[in-house]
């Protein structure tokens, strides 16, 4: 539940910090900013289904976490990791031919890598066949 | 591996929510459980066997 909690508060945390941004700056909805928008309101939704599950969880008096659910967490790690070190050498590649500023670079590869584990998540809960 | 949950579920009537909590895994896990796509652990696989006063390999079936 504290878990739950915490990521509620960093859910909230992250909204007001966007939402400050978007009504402070005015590049905000232009371009590529928009994409990055796009991608942490993503990212926000996630964690908010993750505290509704885990908030439906304790209301039925079940353990927010069990063996397998902890298990789908790090195969979805493990899937993630591995794939976001193509995703970097990717990077890599498009930044000597597409000029972008380091920072926007690194932006773009820590939300990339938190897409990915978002993605090997759902993968690992609804698609793959087995959790062994 | 296959096990005999379902079956032992239905003749004890309980649901896969009963038990979840009895046995303290989410009800998704008794699901895969169910469907053959989750091996439980050792202690997971003694609970389930225990809530149906059983061994553990007449619940599993290796």
């Amino acid at each position: 539940m504290r878990k739950a909690i915490v990521v509620a508060v960093l859910a909230v945390l992250v909204l007001g910090t966007m939402l400050l941004w978007m009504f402070n700056s005015e590049s905000a909805f232009k371009g590529s900013s928009s994409i990055i928008i796009g991608i942490q309101v993503v990212i926000l939704v996630f964690a908010v289904l993750v505290v509704v599950k885990r908030w439906t969880a304790k209301k039925q008096n079940l353990p927010a976490e069990d063996e397998m659910s902890k298990r789908i967490l790090q195969r979805g790690a493990a899937t993630s990791y591995y794939l976001s070190i193509y995703m970097w050498l990717a990077l890599m590649y498009f930044e000597e031919r597409i000029e972008l500023e380091r920072s926007t670079l690194i932006g773009a590869g820590i939300l990339g890598m938190a897409i990915l584990y978002g993605l090997s998540w759902v993968y690992h809960t609804y698609i793959k066949r087995s959790h062994d | 591996m296959t096990n005999r949950i379902r079956e032992l579920r239905a003749r004890d009537e309980l649901t896969q929510m009963d038990l979840a909590r009895k046995v303290g895994v989410r009800r998704e896990t008794i699901v895969f459980l169910e469907k053959g796509k989750y091996n439980p652990s050792l202690k997971l696989a003694y609970d389930i066997a225990q809530v149906f006063g059983m061994k553990i390999e007449e619940v599993f079936v290796f």
